[in-house]
């Protein structure tokens, strides 16, 4: 094989990779469903400069005893447990049940797949989960233009696809959807 | 390896010799003229080879570094197409720059390193585009994308015959292997046990290593492998050397019979690797040796992975640590490489440190610890350098054998 050859296919290949990730992401985005997702009241400031801020939803942290929680689904270790969700009458979706597979139990749901990360025994029956949607983009130095206090409701927009992955879109303050920009 | 690879590897190592005592200038002289490297102002410009090889890689790695700040410093001033559009055209201008070096201008080195840029490029594309559409936190989530990068970067490594891309993308892979491990179980009490499934991936390192050896088209990178899966194991092996670890297994409440299948799963895979050398590599004692040695530590594995919870292990990983750093002077002096020997002693001097600091810190006031440590450091300095100096003696006599010495005619 000449070596031409042999560089058209490494070349090929990696940007198969590069276009296969970038198809799965716009695949996810196109064919999702959008949840809003309410933030736990924290301060904003706290917010890092680096591009990514790490925040926790109030699904992060779910009380096995408020909604229907499946004795098979999990809840420590890093085990998979789908957590379903319902959209209330403020726009935000909250859960109402977690299972350990993709199953809904009411018609309009949607189901958000995360890991369970343990439980809180300190606070009854609270199991932490973790769904890969803690860190949201925020352009360097632009925080500050998120309000701070527990004045506000802030929530991210989430597209979930049908098999309960998710990716964070933009942060969403008092039902208005936020653009932040480099300062 | 070429003659020419070859001439310049002789023509930097008779050079170290000769700068330590070993052979003399006119000795130095006669040996590569033997070995076809021409007179001493050829052979100086042999020498420059690696020289233009050290700052070719160097400054491949600082471009792409470049271009990962350019792109992170000017983030939104950026439209989103030309950001993707850059990224791309980045790595074909870098892979067309060093085939056209290599194939068309005869720079090797130049051309390679340029290759190797464009393999960085790649990965820093993966990871720039996740950032690019906000990708974080998605099944596209870091973990992986390390291995996304090996996939790229692996075929280019063989079908170029480039051992620094090997190795970076060893280096992806393990980075994978680590951080998914990492992200499935976090803060959890089987944190600690899971991470021996690293010990026996670099296990299965070393094993692949061995078996490329066996293949003379791809021997040239048997010991890549065997290095990084060596490096993989002494990581794993020097963090397990600490009891505080075993402590936290315990307290924990991990229990026997508890480990993820993907411990075993590792492990099997690494066994399978061992079972295959004992059945293609060629039977004599050395051979033997190491693929009981292979066998011993998986073994070991198997058990810490079903067994977790028993305070003892510390010992029989400090017993492990020492243990290798032994096998790699022992082979290091049996093939006459001196990196193995200096690297085996390096990995007894920090375990040796280690040790002090890890027992004496809280015993003894600061000053004592310093001096009593002053003064241990430089005894062991003392042994090593006079234990080193004779190994490399031993090694410049010929050897009954008379296959031992790298270089030699027949």
């Amino acid at each position: 094989m000449s070596p031409a050859k042999k560089l058209a296919i490494v070349i090929v290949l990696q940007f198969l990779v590069l276009f296969s990730v970038l198809a799965f992401k716009q695949y996810t985005v196109w064919t999702s469903e959008t949840v809003l997702l309410k933030l736990q009241p924290a301060d904003l400031r706290d917010f890092p400069r680096a591009n990514d801020a790490t925040v926790e939803y109030e699904i992060s942290r779910l009380d096995r005893t408020s909604i229907a929680w499946d004795e098979s689904a999990g809840t420590c270790c890093g085990m998979p447990v789908y957590v379903e969700l319902q959209k209330q009458d403020d726009g935000l979706w909250k859960a109402i049940a977690a299972h350990d597979s993709h199953t809904h139990t009411v018609d309009g749901t949607v189901l958000i797949k995360g890991r369970a990360q343990g439980e809180y025994l300190y606070q009854g029956q609270t199991v932490s989960v973790y769904y890969g949607i803690e860190d949201v983009f925020v352009p360097e130095g632009s925080a500050s233009q998120l309000p701070t206090g527990r004045d506000h409701t802030i929530a991210v927009e989430v597209k979930v696809d049908r098999f309960g992955n998710a990716t964070p879109r933009h942060f969403v303050v008092d039902g208005q959807q936020v653009d932040l920009s480099r300062r | 390896m070429d003659d020419e690879e070859y001439r310049e590897r002789l023509a930097h190592d008779v050079a170290t010799w000769t700068r330590g005592g070993l052979i003399s200038a006119e000795q130095e002289g006669a040996i590569l003229a033997r070995a076809g490297a021409g007179a001493p102002r050829a052979v100086g410009i042999l020498r420059l080879g690696w020289f233009v090889t050290a700052v070719s890689i160097i400054g491949a790695l600082v471009l792409a570094g470049g271009v990962v700040l350019l792109f992170a410093s000017q983030w939104d001033t950026i439209p989103t197409w030309l950001r993707t559009g850059s990224i791309f055209a980045g790595m074909l201008a870098a892979y067309g720059a060093g085939y056209a070096l290599i194939y068309r201008f005869d720079m090797q080195r130049v051309g390679s390193a340029l290759l190797l840029l464009g393999v960085l490029l790649y990965e820093a594309a993966l990871f720039l585009l996740a950032e690019i559409y906000n990708m974080p936190g998605t099944p596209v989530d870091s973990p992986l994308l390390l291995l996304l990068a090996a996939v790229g970067a692996l075929p280019l490594a063989y079908l170029f015959e480039s051992r620094i891309v090997l190795l970076l993308g060893i280096l992806n892979t393990t980075g994978w292997v680590v951080a998914e491990l990492a992200m499935r179980y976090p803060d959890s009490p089987k944190s600690e046990s899971v991470m021996i499934a690293v010990g026996a991936f670099g296990v299965a390192l070393y094993a692949v290593g061995q078996l490329h050896a066996l293949r003379p088209s791809i021997a040239p990178f048997s010991a890549v492998y065997r290095f990084a899966g060596l490096l993989v194991l002494l990581a794993l092996v020097y963090a397990f050397t600490f009891d505080e670890i075993w402590r936290q297994v315990i307290d924990s409440g991990v229990k026997a019979y508890s480990t993820p299948a993907v411990v075993y799963a590792t492990i099997g895979l690494a066994a399978a690797l061992v079972a295959v050398q004992t059945l293609v590599r060629a039977r004599d004692t050395e051979m033997s040796i190491d693929i009981g040695a292979q066998a011993v530590l998986l073994a070991v594995a198997a058990v810490v992975a079903t067994w977790p919870g028993w305070s003892g292990y510390s010992l029989v990983f400090n017993a492990i640590y020492f243990a290798i750093a032994a096998a790699l002077v022992t082979s290091g002096y049996l093939h006459g490489d001196e990196r193995f020997i200096n690297l085996g002693l390096a990995v007894v001097g920090l375990g040796l440190i280690t040790r002090y600091i890890d027992v004496f810190w809280s015993m003894l006031a600061g000053s004592a610890f310093f001096i009593i440590g002053g003064v241990l450091l430089l005894g062991v300095a003392f042994a090593i350098e006079r234990m080193r100096s004779g190994l490399i003696r031993g090694m410049s006599v010929p050897r009954g054998d008379g296959g031992a010495t790298r270089g030699a005619t027949p």
